[in-house]
């Protein structure tokens, strides 16, 4: 049975979430980021060793040898927060700009307004970043413990 | 009783600079009509598709759509609205899922629609590899995926060949057979008039016409033009040819000769003259709606 369907607000009307359509959001995020296959291995392990190799290995031979200059803090644990935040900031860069084709593409009118809601589209398109940002997480805290002198992992506290 | 699939009433739009673009704009949409929007550029009929398809806001009115759920409407952009990351089948799919299909629903429902449009061999290419009519037939896939009961498509045949046009708009009329609403705009006046049911003529944001095409080319018959295409055998030399323009014809061609008049002129009274000077081969002809009228 067919029921009126109101609209006199445009999308920002609409329904806010639709659990459904924010999968379809995710799914298509997904599929985007894996079209991309050398930007998963990039932004997965290569961009995050690089990093840290540049930041943590590279620039602390010129840092001094004596650890007391980092407090109770080795100098890779020290940079392990600057090291995510470099890979967070170039992570969501990437969603400001597949945000910014859909707006300007027309898809983002096109996905909001088939029910996905606002919501529900701002969380589809940030739930693969935020799942990258975690796996950069893991990636860089097992190199940091490898790295890390011993006792392994102990040493990373931070403040 | 009458059901109505899209009634709108007192629909109003300006833009920044007090600029109206549609101004009270009322008319209904009837379940399971083709109804052509038609206008000349800048009329607003595409700010009115924006308004249905709910992706922009009016300034004032309403819209009601007799739907379900804002899934059952779907909508092709006059732009190119594709994502250029993914295949052409993904791209046809995510009407489907939009629509509400299932994963495994919509591949299937993205095949069909890919076949009706014959892109199916496009299926793994990505989108930045195809023509513009290519990524026209995608779009217009995506929106035959969704299964909505309610299709706006803002002129959709541009860059489609007139074949793939001529098949697609006969397609929409098949599809309103099932019951589907379908609203087009289009400057194809030629092919919409095989095909729609109703129409709208926008000017200047004002709705100038809302009429059954049949009613309407009965009540314009002033404005209708006759399109004549000659093949013939020989040469016209520019005096007759300046003569015809003089009665009226407009000339787009020499050879075959093609020229188009309105509808009071005599046409037996050109060919005629035509024979005195040339062996006519074939005679085409083909009655089409003016942009005339809108203005008058």
């Amino acid at each position: 049975m067919h029921k009126l369907l109101r609209i006199n607000q445009g999308i920002k009307s609409n329904q806010i979430f639709s659990f459904n359509k924010w999968t379809t959001i995710f799914e298509y995020e997904l599929l985007a980021f894996w079209a991309t296959k050398g930007q998963v291995f990039n932004l997965l392990f290569l961009y995050p060793i690089l990093n840290l190799l540049f930041f943590g290995v590279g620039i602390s031979s010129f840092a001094p040898k004596d650890v007391s200059t980092f407090g109770t803090t080795n100098y890779l644990a020290f940079i392990f927060p600057g090291i995510l935040g470099i890979n967070i900031f170039r992570t969501f860069s990437h969603v400001i700009y597949r945000l910014t084709l859909d707006k300007r593409y027309g898809l983002q009118g096109l996905k909001i307004g088939a029910g996905t809601g606002i919501l529900g589209y701002i969380l589809g398109m940030f739930i693969v970043p935020t799942m990258i940002c975690i796996i950069q997480a893991c990636v860089v805290f097992m190199i940091l413990i490898i790295l890390s002198p011993p006792p392994l992992g102990v040493s990373i506290t931070f403040y | 009783m009458t059901h109505y699939a899209i009634t709108i009433h007192d629909l109003t739009k300006i833009y920044k600079g007090n600029k109206f673009v549609l101004n009270k704009f009322s008319a209904h949409a009837l379940k399971g009509n083709l109804l052509g929007l038609i206008g000349p550029n800048g009329a607003g009929k595409s700010t009115l598709i924006h308004l249905i398809a709910g992706v922009i806001r009016p300034t004032t009115g309403m819209i009601q759509l007799s739907i379900q759920s804002s899934e059952k409407l779907a909508w092709v952009s006059q732009t190119t609205t594709l994502d250029w990351y993914l295949t052409v089948l993904d791209n046809v799919r995510l009407g489907a899922r939009l629509g509400g299909l299932s994963v495994k629903e919509s591949y299937h429902a993205a095949k069909q629609a890919m076949e009706i449009l014959g892109i199916a061999e496009y299926s793994h290419t990505g989108v930045d590899e195809l023509s513009g009519g290519q990524q026209r037939k995608v779009q217009i896939a995506r929106a035959l995926a969704q299964q909505a009961d309610i299709l706006i498509l803002d002129e959709p045949t541009i860059g489609l060949d007139y074949k793939s046009s001529d098949l697609f708009i006969k397609f929409l009329q098949d599809l309103t057979k099932q019951g589907k609403t379908i609203i087009i705009s289009s400057h194809d006046l030629t092919l919409l008039e095989k095909y729609i049911d109703h129409v709208w003529v926008l000017d200047n944001g004002l709705l100038k016409t809302d009429q059954n095409l049949s009613t309407l080319l009965q009540a314009t018959n002033h404005s209708c033009k006759i399109d004549l295409v000659v093949d013939y055998e020989g040469a016209l030399d520019d005096f007759f040819l300046s003569a015809l323009q003089s009665k009226g014809f407009y000339i787009y061609n020499k050879k075959p000769l093609s020229v188009s008049c309105n509808e009071d002129i005599d046409t037996n009274e050109f060919i005629k003259s035509l024979l005195e000077n040339v062996k006519i081969s074939s005679i085409q002809s083909k009655k089409w709606i003016s942009f005339r009228f809108i203005t008058n």
